[in-house]
């Protein structure tokens, strides 16, 4: 008989979703997780007394971390204390125009008629658009697609995926295009799309959703995002869930093709019937498993899949209140400069000379991130790569600090050279090393249209039997509300062949 | 018949890449390139 029922490795939102619904099916089910915080790119860590969140520095859609509440016997709202991020962000373009965009409709339709009174009427039909789309795609990324029957599944109950091809089959640029004609609207609307990991003209035009959810509300949990994974944890635990942190997995054990356990690094083996990885599809397969259990198509198949962006994090406490209206602000850049900045230095693994991203103020939400009077800042810079073209990352982050501390003040934060009392940069390399992440890629493999639904690692592994996939490498996608989902997905698929 | 069918499709299709704008290019041209590691994914 076998130690466990499940072994989940990984306490990712994904391996927390899927190991706390293991424990409520009734499952004698571990967690194990390598690192000492549980929530990978959705934890919160203290640094002489400032709260600083890894990666995740909002949420939207609270709705689907709800349904795993609801699944849990409870509420987000219950479990987390959530406060409102309104306006959404604050963006300023590069040509210094600010715009703000509240969670409503009208209120953002004003704000982008001071800019374009011709985009007004876009907006209402860019937003109506949407939607309709979401309103008839409602169930996609609760879904499984692991397969073409599962695809004709996804089609039947998402009537709105078949209805607009339009947005499947053009890009994130053209769909914000079609709706804006003022430029400065238009480059406030396209920094979204490097959150799918990549530039509005290579972006699939369908996630030009993201600026009409961000209506749907936008919220921080107080005490930082890493309290989310906690709550999950909490409630799994009340469910009966074993977590252990700082135990890395070294092998999956097969046998006869099949997962049957886990050898930890200290050599303990741990027997179970169901294994789910909450890792990268990548580490999972060629370094947990192993190529010698591998068809050559899968390793074909796993070897083709390109990164999705990364981005350095700045982290900062500071000792005043700094002049910033927003939760996020946006500081962009015009979209053909985004795109050639993905094309001629993000490819040739080049750096932003100038800085672009986003500014999260996220002691602006939650005071008691930071001591009395002291405020916490996390800057999101311009995507980069694992590779530094003609130096490394190691070497470049004093100089890097310093000229973005020194940016930042001239241009958008008043003031904050002389305020900052901690400062430190995670860069690509840091995420691979902290977070286990090859290429440190928070969003793991590419999101285009060759890398989703039946293109991406299957949730249900199709080579080896017993062993389950969840997080940001498989369907639906990256993301705190996704890889939730994600761990939903493969809760129902256990429990159905249960 | 054919040769002039053939050839008038091979025409609009040039045409049509040419007059394309670059960024729609590029879209499409992503598509393509990976298009023939859709099979090998499908099996992961």
């Amino acid at each position: 008989m076998a130690d466990y029922d499940v072994i989940v490795i990984g306490a990712g939102c994904g391996g927390l979703s899927v190991a706390s619904q293991m424990a409520k099916q009734g499952r004698k089910t571990l967690l194990l997780e390598q690192s000492e915080l549980i929530g990978g790119c959705c934890s919160t860590y203290d640094r002489n007394g400032y709260k600083f969140d890894l990666g995740a520095s909002i949420i939207e859609d609270p709705a689907s971390i709800d349904r795993l509440f609801n699944r849990l016997g409870t509420s987000v709202f219950k479990e987390v204390d959530l406060v409102s991020c309104d306006p959404t962000y604050t963006v300023i373009t590069r040509n210094g125009t600010k715009m703000k965009f509240p969670i409503s409709i009208e209120e953002t339709a004003k704000e982008i008629g001071k800019v374009s009174q011709e985009d007004v009427k876009g907006f209402y039909a860019f937003c109506e658009k949407f939607k309709g789309f979401l309103d008839g795609a409602k169930e996609f990324f609760y879904m499984p697609a692991n397969n073409l029957s599962d695809m004709m599944e996804i089609v039947k109950k998402n009537p709105a995926m078949m209805k607009n091809p339009g947005l499947i089959f053009s890009s994130y640029q053209d769909v914000i295009s079609k709706y804006f004609k003022n430029e400065t609207v238009r480059e406030s609307l396209s920094y979204q799309s490097l959150f799918i990991g990549l530039p509005p003209e290579l972006c699939q035009g369908l996630y030009a959703l993201i600026p009409y959810l961000e209506h749907g509300g936008m919220y921080y949990s107080k005490g930082g995002m890493g309290e989310i994974p906690q709550a999950i944890k909490r409630v799994g635990e009340k469910l009966g869930l074993v977590v252990k942190t700082k135990t890395a997995v070294a092998k999956v054990i097969i046998r006869n093709k099949k997962a049957v356990g886990v050898k930890l690094e200290d050599g303990t083996e741990i027997s179970a019937e169901i294994i789910i990885s909450d890792i990268h599809a990548k580490s999972l397969y060629f370094n947990l498993i192993g190529e010698e259990h591998l068809p050559w198509i899968v390793k074909t198949g796993l070897r083709s899949y390109e990164p999705s962006i990364n981005a350095p994090m700045l982290y900062m406490g500071v000792d005043y209140k700094p002049p910033l209206e927003s939760h996020h602000t946006l500081f962009t850049i015009p979209v053909k400069d985004m795109n050639d900045y993905w094309w001629n230095v993000y490819e040739k693994d080049g750096y932003a000379k100038e800085p672009f991203g986003i500014i999260s103020w996220t002691s602006g939400s939650d005071p008691e991130l930071a001591p009395k009077g002291h405020h916490v800042l996390i800057i999101t810079m311009p995507p980069a790569r694992i590779r530094y073209a003609g130096s490394d990352w190691a070497k470049e982050k004093p100089a890097l600090i310093e000229s973005t501390i020194d940016y930042l003040s001239k241009k958008y934060i008043p003031g904050l050279k002389e305020h900052v009392k901690l400062a430190e940069l995670a860069t690509p390399v840091d995420f691979e090393r902290r977070l286990r992440i090859p290429e440190g890629s928070i969003y793991a493999i590419r999101q285009d249209f060759t890398s989703t639904t039946i293109f991406r690692p299957s949730s249900k592994s199709k080579c080896i039997d017993n062993l389950y996939l969840v997080g940001a490498s498989t369907h639906p996608g990256g993301g705190v509300p996704v890889t939730i989902c994600s761990g939903m997905i493969v809760a129902d698929i256990i429990e159905k062949q249960s | 018949m054919k040769k002039i069918l053939f050839a008038a499709v091979i025409i609009a299709g040039v045409l049509l890449v040419t007059m394309m704008p670059k960024s729609k290019k590029r879209f499409w041209w992503e598509i393509i390139r990976q298009t023939p590691y859709l099979i090998p994914r499908y099996f992961v």
